[in-house]
């Protein structure tokens, strides 16, 4: 379900809509402002701070465009303002690797090659610059587009092909050290 | 690299996102939330004339606002919030506080009009820079 149809969305009430959405895009938002922030409390915190501010936003939304594509622009632009913020840059977050966290009670059964070999690659991953994260996620977590992924980010097409092209250069040099 | 890629959503779905879950709390938090924004903004937009925590509370009864019945608390939490936040100037008069709205609070009770009357593409797009 990308875009609602105009006839419908006109005559509900925002806080409907809002709810609609939080059904059907509320883990994914999570999970994306996860992606941004590594940090639980924080990322539902942002999380619940973009639907409201969706909410208050929708009656400038234009009800012919994809309201999915609209709802990822506040929810980046949003996250990346706080990353930009002093608070992100100068409070250190209690939980510092979710990684480190999850691994520790599982490691001893998973001591399979590939599972490694995985962990490395996700860890790999999340420690890129995020303007070079945000795109391996989108296209191979989410699996968006190129032309969504443009939409998205607000970046032109060739730009985010170059992007994703340097990313994946970058993981690999990174991969291949360890 | 693309073959490894392939395995990316698995792999963070089992790490990262162990633990991540959109959940009906966090959804009635969020309710909860548009609730107090909009009464903030309408109780902001009654206050361009001066008025007693009394005389607010009366008029939002009369207007039917459903939120603050036997819940008229959140009122003066939203007024004293609004206070701290510069929004309001308190003039006490014969025992009574009166609230009004200062240039700040007119400024914010604008913008939310202007979140309305603004284009999208302003409230999306508008002036950000990306973080590197």
């Amino acid at each position: 379900m990308d875009s609602y149809s105009i006839d419908q969305t006109k005559l509900l009430p925002y806080e409907t809509i809002v709810d609609e959405l939080m059904n059907d895009y509320g883990q994914d938002v999570l999970q994306l402002v996860m992606q941004y922030v590594h940090n639980l409390a924080v990322a539902e915190d942002l999380t619940q701070e973009i639907f409201v501010k969706c909410y208050r936003a929708l009656p400038t939304f234009q009800f012919n465009s994809s309201i999915k594509m609209w709802l990822w622009r506040i929810a980046i632009n949003h996250t990346k303002d706080y990353l930009k913020s002093w608070y992100a840059k100068n409070v250190q977050a209690m939980e510092t690797d979710r990684f480190e966290q999850v691994k520790s009670g599982e490691c001893v059964e998973q001591q399979v090659i590939q599972q490694q070999e995985e962990d490395e690659l996700a860890r790999a991953v999340f420690a890129l610059p995020v303007k070079y994260r945000e795109v391996i996620y989108l296209c191979y977590y989410e699996e968006q587009s190129m032309k969504e992924m443009a939409d998205v980010l607000q970046l032109n097409e060739s730009t985010m092909k170059t992007r994703l092209r340097k990313a994946r250069q970058l993981l690999e040099k990174r991969l291949e050290r360890e | 690299m693309e073959e490894r890629l392939k395995n990316f959503k698995k792999t963070v779905d089992q790490t990262l996102f162990k633990k991540v879950e959109f959940a009906e709390e966090h959804q009635q938090q969020i309710h909860k939330q548009m609730h107090r924004s909009h009464l903030t903004q309408t109780i902001l937009s009654m206050l361009t004339e001066s008025k007693s925590g009394m005389e607010l509370t009366r008029m939002l009864h009369v207007r039917g606002v459903e939120q603050i019945v036997d819940n008229e608390g959140m009122i003066y939490s939203i007024i004293h919030e609004a206070e701290q936040q510069g929004w309001l100037s308190v003039r006490w008069k014969s025992g009574v506080k009166y609230y009004r709205l200062t240039k700040i609070g007119r400024k914010q009770v604008q913008q939310d009009h202007f979140y309305v009357k603004q284009s999208l593409k302003e409230v999306i797009w508008g002036g950000r820079m990306h973080v590197e």
